[in-house]
């Protein structure tokens, strides 16, 4: 028998052998675990908040729900990720600040967000206030996932998709209807360069937060606000479809940031 | 205790029934790991995502393993989370990922009779193993992780994945032969 056949042998003896014992190792610990568990269960003092509940059963309802949407080929949060094309970021070999409004008059270009993290879904109660980073920052945040705060939103929006990756922040929010909004965050540096989708928009000078911004409404009715913190080099986005204009320059408005700056 | 049969459940049914059943014990979890309650609540979340991925997995599993896939999922997502919150953080994942890199002269599967009793005495020596490489194979072998997934959790490469498994199966298959702990 050749080395190298005996050599992938043993590896596959070792590792049939290593996922036999940690199925049984799993089994050992799993009886450990169900008698906590049982002791959990009793226990008034280990009951999880009720909205963590209700947020763990939209999950599991609404991964039906999209299955059955996505079934019947009806518009679903795929097709309006597939219009929501935002943002691509490239770190470049030029010296290039970002500069808002100016900019992008000049430039037309098309982009394409990633989305990498699971679909989820959460209910935000009414009054309910993040009571931490009211002490942190002292902004009434209402909903408050992958870094990124709302101290207003309207009503009937739950948050079904999220990501922190490192480079950005991004959540998105949707309605029964089928209308929502997505906010997207990245601190940039001199090197980074942000392309944002401005085919075929009306640009508006808005101010956002006491920050100059731009206002991008596009002839399909999405709009897009988009400016720059100067002070922290950090760019925000936020898209709506089917909302408002004055609410979704609400939402930009109270907008919280937790993120860390690089 | 789960009491209804989960196999005449559907998908939706079972991942539910899982949920109801667990989620103390998912929560009281990720407390180990981040004391603020809603991120507490954003893991079991997260944790509840990837088991709804797994379902077929989790359909297999008897009720011991199915406990242990739940709380071995909810501690690999409170791990990432960590990571993901950045360089204040790395200190408390380094301490639950931290795998003594030494090179190690194991003994060749030809040198080992893999018998019975060998098992057991690999399952006996198991709480003595590194937190890290216990977590690696736990995560290979039994939540079926695949390399890059393990590298997202490790901070490393997929080939460097490769590399740490090999180690890892070493180290322990040693400390099975040897019965004692590798300082």
């Amino acid at each position: 028998m050749s080395n190298l056949r005996h050599e992938k042998l043993v590896d596959a003896y070792e590792k049939a052998l290593f996922a036999l014992v940690l199925e049984e190792v799993a089994e050992d610990e799993g009886e450990q675990l169900l008698k906590l568990n049982a002791a959990l269960q009793a226990d008034p003092d280990a009951e999880v908040p009720e909205q963590l509940k209700q947020r763990c059963s939209k999950i599991v309802q609404a991964k039906a729900t999209k299955e059955k949407l996505h079934r019947a080929a009806r518009y679903s949060r795929k097709a309006f990720r597939s219009v929501t094309v935002a943002v691509f970021i490239c770190v470049t070999l030029f010296t290039t600040v970002f500069a808002v409004s100016s900019d992008f008059r000049r430039h037309t270009l098309n982009a394409v967000i990633d989305v990498f993290d699971e679909y989820s879904v959460i209910t935000i109660q009414k009054d309910y206030v993040d009571k931490e980073m009211l002490e942190q920052t002292g902004e009434h945040v209402i909903a408050n996932h992958y870094n990124i705060g709302l101290t207003w939103m309207p009503d009937g929006y739950e948050l079904t998709d999220g990501w922190s990756n490192g480079i950005g922040d991004f959540a998105e929010y949707m309605s029964a209807e089928e209308n929502g909004f997505n906010l997207f965050i990245v601190p940039m540096n001199e090197n980074s360069m942000m392309q944002v989708d401005t085919e075929d928009c009306e640009q508006v000078e808005v101010t956002v937060q006491e920050h100059s911004a731009t206002l991008l409404r596009k002839s399909t009715g999405r709009l897009t606000v988009i400016w720059i913190d100067e002070d922290t080099q950090v760019f925000y986005q936020v898209l709506g479809n089917g909302l408002p204009e004055e609410d979704l320059l609400k939402i930009a408005d109270g907008l919280v940031w937790t993120g860390t700056i690089r | 205790m789960i009491t209804k049969k989960l196999d005449v459940l559907n998908d939706q049914e079972f991942i539910t029934c899982v949920c109801e059943e667990y989620i103390r014990l998912m929560y009281y979890t990720a407390q180990k790991y981040v004391s603020n309650p809603q991120q507490c609540e954003d893991i079991v979340q997260d944790s509840l995502l990837r088991l709804m991925g797994k379902v077929e997995t989790l359909r297999a599993l008897n009720e011991p393993a199915l406990a242990s896939y739940v709380v071995a999922t909810v501690r690999n997502t409170s791990i990432n989370f960590l990571r993901r919150q950045g360089i204040e953080e790395q200190k408390r994942t380094e301490t639950y990922l931290r795998m003594q890199e030494q090179e190690l002269e194991a003994p060749s599967m030809d040198e080992l009779i893999i018998s019975r009793e060998e098992r057991e005495r690999l399952r006996s020596i198991w709480p003595q193993v590194d937190s890290g490489v216990r977590i690696l194979l736990e995560g290979k072998y039994f939540l079926g992780q695949d390399d890059k997934q393990l590298a997202q959790l490790f901070g490393c490469s997929p080939a460097s994945i490769r590399m740490k498994l090999t180690r890892a199966r070493r180290k322990v298959l040693k400390l099975m032969k040897e019965g004692e702990v590798v300082e």
